[in-house]
């Protein structure tokens, strides 16, 4: 097995591969980013990205139809917007709009324009968009009163009532163990909630929501309380049907899940140093299809 | 099974083709040089004892990951397969550690056998679909031919299989692999053998396909009698018995015989002098065994009317010679009439003598009567005396096979080779051995469900899930080699609604792993196919930008032309006329220059430059044509064409403000008014003025940086122009004045 051996000097916190697989991006509590070129096994770092005064906790690639853009967020309430241009990395954008740590950032499917959601320890989520003339409208809403730990966008959809218009979602999870369903609003030009979702008795660690290639989308939601539920909803409206992965809980807390880029295989990782990989059967069950150990 | 891949254990395996046990230096093998072979096939250290799932592990070939207390792994699926990271979110523990999926095959050879797969299925054409047969002279022919195209395309694919397994068998690393393709191989043969082959209309050898196909299945599955346990037989006895008074003997020659290794078995009983014994000792018995090897070589493969004659004939022999008063020991006549039972079809012979399931059931059709019709009864008999090995994975899916259970074998199948599977589970569906279970399922499901199109949707069946599945398999496997077999097995999938596949094409092709025109060309193609405008129009972005990055700046243009990007391609042109400006000459661009320069005088070919103008780049670039020709003029001194051409720049109406500055700071003052003794005609001045009284603006921020930029980096004489527009302006005022004055003197 592969390893890339001490890419930081503390503690990882991300890694992160482009659109195409050809560039890993990584961030630590070293308050660094770190670019690395991937060919084949081989990854070769090609730049180190400094400007955070805290722990950076994720790293985020734009599409590739924007260019090369990485944003990162930090426990400084920063969001940097990181630009490769002629082989060199500059900080383009500073996103400062929290008053704590940015857990967790993520770019909106590309249709959407260069559109990048935050959530922070102070208990909002932020979307914040970068017009193509260089100025940003961001949008902040209080989202969880403890503090925000995750959120993801909805892949691109149209409304199935016929008027073609974008459905704009993004799902957070908090540390008041809830999951909620924010929806944007065309006419107060801002996102609403649309649904709260009670199922886990801890912290929500990490949610994320399956790309849009299957019309059957999910949401994956995984939790301090062992457990990782799988919320559905059929059409893209009614009410959301809460599955357990598994029935009995997992052995340890539940970090992080992440979909394959076609949606069709979940991987979570979890305080048992395990990462179990999982697939749906033709009969919607979902079923064991590998694991990664120590 | 498992079979050795090490070239000493190579005479364990039998050479099925030709019926005989491999021999040394006989092997076929070429032991490819495979030093840099860096593919893994065995990274799968395990299997999860309750789910079966494949086991990775991050410390193999690694120290061991040490944890400190409680655990903190963290993983990441990436894009690709093969691209996953995992990271331990813990002090001192700083590595990043890539994991690819297991089971994962990235190698040529895998490439290879996926697309003859895939050629296979897509040749069968519209046999891909399976029809309900319904009454009718054309109707039964149809029927016919189908299942003679689905047939002969499962051959293919079992053969295809083989070849695959033998061009890895020789690798380092691939005994996993190995053992598990073999697996498959012998369920797909058995697939072959029950449900592929007797249906075949028209073929006149269909009996000898099947006893080939049966005999085939049998010996490949554990490649049993080995060559060690042969020896053994025949090695010298401690009480000097020869070898075919023993046990073992009659063991073998009748497991050889159950099996339909006829020539084997005819080997075996050559080696052992046995007729040269029973020549001198026993006539009766030396002409039952003279006739039974003849018998053995006659095995009838064409036609059932001549294995009835050739089973009488058996029988005849079997009954004459226990009837018959014999000069051998009692124990070795005992011996040879079990085995003219057991040729002649004598169940309880054949039940003794087997040792497996598969090798009854094979003998039972081999010499009671060879009919499917009594397979379940065959099977159910042979399983009554020698249960399956639960152990083996194989032989319960043979067994679901033979008792028409195609469902049940295809997760088995998906656990071994993905891409097996698929195309076997297209193959069952085309010849009809899949049911729908949409009835089934249908009142379980929510019925707002209904009006959903979706690519997996169980409404399609297993065969379209599982190749769709390995559709997006191959997509995630970042190799381009696969991406058209994917797009193609997406496009071929028996799934009705077209807008489902646009969608997961609209939804994949972006990540395609272009390199070359080519590339690109064929992803815009398929584009193109599906009517995807918008997302072809995220990929031209997608491009422009990777171009421009590689400071391709025109073809840039051209591809946010393409995508509708007009302010981009206003934007990026103007870019380049402002740095043409500012270098004084034009840009060292060949491309660029040759889109601008008179026809014929260009490097490039015409027709590879109208292919890469669009109209929106024709207008954009238009005022770096015009300053194009300017510095022609300008070399040439033909000074009343240069002010012509630059007086044309200042009068377009779109110039930007802060370009009128720049090209009165840049040309205008220094080359035309400056010099008091360059003549300027009277119009020339008054148009020059109007110019400046519509669009100077000293307070633009724009014009008042590109000055002080002009200024400080040299562009124009700090010590001939002043420092700032205001002042600028009244000095281009006073020359103009000058000029006019002159006109009138």
């Amino acid at each position: 097995m592969p390893t890339i051996a001490n890419a930081h000097n503390d503690l990882i916190h991300d890694a992160v591969l482009d659109y195409y697989g050809r560039r890993l991006a990584t961030c630590s509590s070293d308050k660094t980013i770190k670019i690395f070129e991937v060919e084949g096994e081989t990854h070769k770092l090609v730049e180190t990205l400094s400007g955070h005064e805290g722990p950076v906790w994720r790293v985020a690639w734009a599409h590739p139809k924007f260019g090369t853009i990485l944003a990162s967020c930090s426990y400084d309430g920063k969001v940097l917007i990181w630009k490769e241009e002629n082989g060199s990395w500059d900080q383009i954008a500073v996103h400062a709009v929290h008053s704590a740590s940015v857990n967790s950032v993520q770019w909106a499917p590309h249709e959407y324009g260069a559109l990048l959601l935050a959530a922070s320890s102070d208990g909002k989520v932020s979307v914040v968009e970068f017009k193509e003339n260089g100025t940003t409208s961001p949008v902040v809403i209080d989202a969880h009163a403890i503090g925000v730990n995750a959120a993801s966008w909805a892949p691109a959809t149209v409304q199935g009532d016929g008027n073609s218009q974008q459905l704009r979602r993004f799902v957070t999870g908090g540390a008041d163990n809830l999951v909620k369903i924010w929806k944007f609003n065309n006419d107060s030009q801002t996102y609403v909630l649309e649904d709260t979702l009670e199922g886990h008795s801890d912290w929500v660690r990490d949610v994320a929501w399956s790309p849009s290639i299957l019309l059957r989308s999910y949401i994956a939601t995984v939790s301090q309380d062992r457990t990782c539920i799988i919320w559905s909803q059929e059409n893209n409206q009614g009410p959301w049907k809460k599955t357990l992965l598994q029935n009995e809980r997992f052995p340890d807390v539940l970090w992080r899940a992440s979909w394959s880029l076609s949606g069709n295989i979940l991987a979570l990782s979890g305080g048992d140093n395990k990462v179990t990989l999982w697939k749906e059967d033709l009969e919607g069950k979902w079923e064991p299809a590998g694991e990664v150990q120590q | 099974m498992t079979v050795e891949t090490t070239s000493d254990s190579q005479n364990l395996l039998m050479d099925v083709d030709t019926m005989d046990f491999v021999m040394e230096g006989n092997t076929g093998d070429t032991y490819s040089d495979d030093e840099n072979e860096t593919f893994d096939y065995d990274e799968v250290i395990d299997r999860d004892p309750k789910s079966g799932a494949p086991v990775m592990s991050l410390s193999k070939n690694n120290a061991p990951l040490p944890t400190n207390g409680k655990g903190k792994l963290k993983y990441k699926l990436g894009p690709l397969s093969s691209q996953n990271m995992a990271y331990l979110d813990e002090s001192n523990q700083y590595q990043l550690l890539p994991v690819k999926l297991a089971r994962v095959d990235t190698s040529e050879e895998y490439v290879h056998y996926v697309s003859k797969l895939f050629e296979i299925y897509r040749d069968l054409g519209y046999d891909r679909v399976y029809s309900v047969p319904t009454m009718g002279v054309i109707n039964t022919t149809a029927t016919k031919e189908h299942a003679a195209a689905v047939n002969l395309a499962t051959s293919a694919l079992v053969t295809e299989l083989d070849f695959f397994i033998d061009s890895i068998k020789a690798k380092k690393n691939a005994l996993t692999r190995f053992s598990e393709l073999e697996e498959c191989l012998t369920i797909l043969k058995c697939l072959k053998t029950i449900h592929f082959t007797l249906d075949t209309p028209e073929d006149v050898s269909v009996r000898e396909t099947f006893i080939t196909n049966l005999i085939n299945w049998i010996n490949r599955s554990d490649g049993e009698p080995n060559e060690e346990y042969i020896e053994q037989v025949f090695e010298p006895t401690a009480d000097g018995k020869k070898v075919f008074e023993t046990s073992f003997f009659w063991k073998l020659l009748n497991q050889l015989l159950l099996r339909g290794l006829f020539d084997q078995a005819l080997g075996c009983l050559d080696r052992s002098q046995i007729m040269e014994h029973l020549n001198s000792q026993c006539e009766m018995s030396s002409n039952a065994l003279r006739d039974l090897v003849a018998l053995l070589k006659q095995y009838p493969m064409d036609s059932t009317d001549s294995f009835r004659e050739w089973k009488s004939l058996a029988l005849e022999l079997a009954q004459t010679y226990s009837g018959s008063d014999t000069s051998v020991s009692g124990e070795l006549r005992d011996y040879i009439e079990d085995t003219l039972f057991l040729v002649g079809g004598h169940q309880s012979k054949i039940l003794h003598y087997s040792t497996t399931w598969y090798e009854s059931f094979c003998a039972l059709l081999l010499y009671y009567i060879p009919s499917l019709e009594l397979s379940e009864e065959y099977l159910e008999l042979s399983l009554q005396n020698h249960p399956v090995d639960v152990t083996s994975g194989w032989e319960q899916a043979c067994v679901d096979l033979i008792r028409g259970r195609i469902y049940s074998i295809l997760p088995v199948l998906e656990s071994l080779d993905t891409c097996s599977a698929a195309f076997a589970a297209a193959l069952c569906e085309a010849k009809g051995l899949l049911e729908r279970i949409v009835d089934d399922m249908e009142t379980d499901r929510d019925a707002s469900y209904e009006g959903l199109e979706d690519l997996f949707s169980y409404r399609n069946g297993m065969a379209c899930y599982m190749l769709n599945n390995f559709a997006f398999e191959l997509c995630s496997q970042g190799d381009k080699r696969l991406w058209p077999i994917a797009i193609g097995l997406i496009t071929l999938s028996p799934v009705n609604s077209t807008s489902a596949k646009k969608m997961a094409i609209a939804e994949l092709l972006p990540h395609y792993p272009f390199k070359t025109n080519d590339d690109i060309e064929w992803m815009l193609s398929i584009l193109a196919k599906w009517k995807l405008p918008q997302v072809a129009k995220a990929v031209y972005v997608t491009l422009g930008n990777k171009l421009l990055y590689e400071s391709n700046t025109i073809e840039a243009m051209a591809n946010f032309s393409k995508a509708g990007k007009f302010e981009w391609v206003k934007r990026y042109s103007w870019i380049m006329f402002e740095a043409a400006v500012m270098q004084g000459t034009p840009l060292d661009d060949v491309v660029l220059n040759a889109i601008v320069a008179d026809e014929g005088d260009s490097i490039v070919p015409d027709e590879i430059l109208s292919s890469l103008v669009t109209s929106a780049m024709k207008q954009t670039l238009s005022p770096y044509a015009v300053l194009y020709r300017f510095y022609q003029a300008q070399t040439s001194n033909n000074w009343s064409e240069a002010l012509t051409l630059l007086l044309a720049l200042i009068e377009f109406p779109y110039l930007p403000n802060c370009y009128l500055v720049m090209l009165m700071a840049r040309f205008m003052y220094p080359i035309f008014l400056e010099n008091d003794s360059r003549h300027i005609d009277e119009s020339t001045i008054l148009r020059i003025m109007e110019s400046l009284e519509n669009k100077w603006d000293d307070t633009d921020a724009k014009s008042i940086n590109i000055y002080s930029t002009m200024l400080e980096e040299g562009i124009i004489r700090q010590n001939s122009i002043p420092p700032d527009l205001t002042s600028f302006l009244k000095l281009i005022r006073q020359k103009l004045n000058l000029k006019l004055c002159q006109e009138f003197m």
